[in-house]
């Protein structure tokens, strides 16, 4: 328990830390939102007026902890370009984002661990030594590239789906959701043979330890063994491998977002940027952070649970 | 008292790449229902292989060949399908290893690892099994047993450790418990407190023990019989003073002058 709120406390500690920071590295890159919210309009009195509007004039320390009271009230302050709360321009595209992180990692869980467990099982085997070969290409596909093949091959030759055709939660959650199975199956793939080769790998290093033998004196069948001793030792990594994971396809859907043109935070994230348009920009980092953070802090717990031997 | 296993013609040999290495060769012995028989011979001797061979353990090795027979009650566990075997396993005939803390599963309670060849092999309620396996705690003399029930083994100290090995191995009270070198990673004073336990064992539960060690004294103390292994083949047999006082093979001379003079005089 005392581990729990330890690792809780620093969770928020990193948070703050990483809100600070990408709050201080938007008063350093170059570009004032003012100007280009004026655009060519911008006379410098104008832009002066505005400045002082936008409260920009006050000190960072002040604006920061102005900042961060209102996130916590749920006021993530006005986007620069659609002159409307952030809050309401992200609350739809976090659905959507969601659940394509929530599906790919399902897919890499899925795939990943019986697949692990078979190989090790069969290690040496030809259908084993298949699967590893495929698995060793499969990692070194990059998720967009696949995302292109995948498009091509199941939008452009087999009609599956229409490339481009994005369908809305709030208009048609089927459609929505069978939209989604392509790309997070691009993000997802080269992710679960990792897991798949790290899975393996563990499961057989396990195998030769001590304890598996004191556990065959006791006549356990194989299976006994693997699923009563060796996978509760053998998944410990991979749970670590999965909280780094987890952080890596939130970056993926970033990129897989533009490639099949689904409006998630990845996108809105691109625009914001090359818009300067900070509330938004820093919004979405925050809730990202949040859950970068948040799965490690489970991880972590998750680890603590299985694993009697982490000390505080 | 009949023979409870009966060794014949053991060879062990490991299929290496290109030669094939007999390690273990033509061993015939037979241990007696409630003795305990003493395994004695230097390390690499074939002891080990020996044991894991009688508690059906080395096929997992992969490229090893067992030839010769090994009659456990009669049947021959060389030959029988392996679901006969494990029906052995754990059951009739048990074994407590060397390294107490690796021999461990370090993410499983002790409570359950004590318990686990009566769950594998009997058909007691989870209750009975934890009353067993306090009892079981209480015969090694492990104090708190309630508690350590729940512990884990990074959180006992060696001896302890192989306390709980011991508890776990006589808990089905097994006819033939394999014990390989089950103080040879413990302190002398926890020593001698293990090899009592051993011969109270023994002697409540009628269980015979083959305990193997490379430190003759200690089979001298425990063993009313022994066995001496040297390079994979047995050279000499008998009762334990016999060979103490008139070993026949030099090897065995040199083993014993290797025991420090104040131990042969206990
Ligand atoms: N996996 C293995 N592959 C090849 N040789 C082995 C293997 N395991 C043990 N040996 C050899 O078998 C011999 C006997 O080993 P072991 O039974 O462990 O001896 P002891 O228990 O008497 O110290 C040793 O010489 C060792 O080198
Ligand atoms: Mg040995």
């Amino acid at each position: 328990m005392k581990y729990i709120i330890k690792k809780i406390f620093f969770f928020i500690l990193t948070l703050l830390i990483v809100v600070f920071l990408t709050f201080l590295a938007f008063q350093i890159i170059p570009g004032d939102p003012a100007v280009s919210l004026l655009g060519t309009e911008g006379t410098p009195l104008k832009v002066a007026a505005l400045r002082e509007e936008m409260g920009l004039n006050k000190p960072v320390g002040e604006r920061f902890l102005t900042w961060v009271l209102n996130f916590m009230k749920g006021d993530m302050g006005i986007s620069y370009s659609y002159q409307i709360p952030v809050s309401e321009l992200i609350t739809d595209k976090i659905p959507v984002t969601f659940l394509l992180t929530m599906l790919s990692f399902a897919f890499i869980i899925c795939m990943g661990i019986p697949l692990g467990i078979y190989t090790s099982k069969h290690a040496g085997s030809r259908l084993d030594r298949l699967i590893m070969t495929v698995n060793q290409v499969t990692m070194a596909i990059p998720p967009f590239f696949l995302g292109i093949i995948l498009t091509y091959l199941f939008g452009l030759v087999l009609k599956w789906f229409v490339p481009g055709g994005y369908i809305s939660y709030s208009d048609d959650f089927f459609g929505f959701f069978t939209y989604l199975i392509f790309p997070a199956i691009a993000i997802a793939f080269p992710k679960s043979a990792m897991v798949v080769k790290l899975f393996r790998g563990s499961i057989i290093e396990e195998a030769k330890k001590d304890y598996v033998r004191t556990a065959y004196s006791r006549g356990n069948t194989i299976n006994g063994v693997l699923y009563g001793h060796v996978l509760k030792n053998a998944i410990l990594p991979v749970i670590t491998f999965l909280a780094v994971v987890f952080a890596d396809i939130i970056a993926g859907s970033i990129i897989i977002e533009q490639v099949f043109g689904i409006p998630g935070l990845g996108r809105m994230l691109i625009t914001s940027i090359q818009n300067r348009d900070y509330p938004v920009v820093q919004a979405i980092i925050v809730c990202i952070a949040f859950v970068v953070l948040g799965s490690n802090l489970l991880a972590d717990i998750l680890l603590k649970v299985l694993d009697p031997r982490i000390k505080l | 008292m009949g023979n409870l296993l009966e060794v014949k013609s053991l060879s062990i040999t490991f299929e290496g790449n290109q030669a094939r290495e007999k390690v273990v060769r033509n061993v015939s012995f037979s241990v007696m229902e409630g003795e305990i028989l003493g395994i004695a011979g230097e390390s690499g001797s074939g002891k080990t292989l020996t044991a894991l061979a009688i508690a059906g353990l080395l096929n997992r090795h992969g490229a090893v060949s067992l030839e010769g027979e090994i009659l456990f009650q009669g049947k021959n566990l060389l030959t029988c399908k392996r679901e006969e075997l494990r029906r052995y396993q754990g059951n009739d005939i048990s074994m407590v290893f060397q390294e107490p803390m690796s021999s461990l599963n370090p993410v499983m309670k002790i409570g359950r690892q004590i318990e686990e060849s009566i769950k594998i092999h009997g058909t007691l309620s989870k209750k009975e099994r934890k009353e067993k396996a306090i009892w079981a705690m209480e015969c090694v003399e492990l104090e708190n047993p309630e508690k350590i029930y729940h512990r884990y083994p990074h959180e006992l100290s060696g001896g302890m450790r192989q306390r709980v090995m011991i508890a776990a191995s006589l808990i089905s009270n097994p006819r033939l418990m394999i014990a390989d070198e089950p103080t040879t990673a413990l302190d002398v004073s926890i020593q001698h407190q293990i090899l009592k336990l051993f011969q109270k064992i023994n002697r409540e539960n009628h269980t015979a023990i083959l305990f193997i060690s490379h430190d003759l004294s200690l089979i001298y103390h425990l063993c009313g019989r022994a066995l001496v292994m040297y390079e994979g083949s047995l050279i000499e047999e008998g009762n334990t003073k016999e060979i103490f006082y008139h070993p026949r093979h030099s090897y065995t001379k040199n083993l014993i002058a290797c025991i420090p003079t104040y131990e042969k005089k206990v």
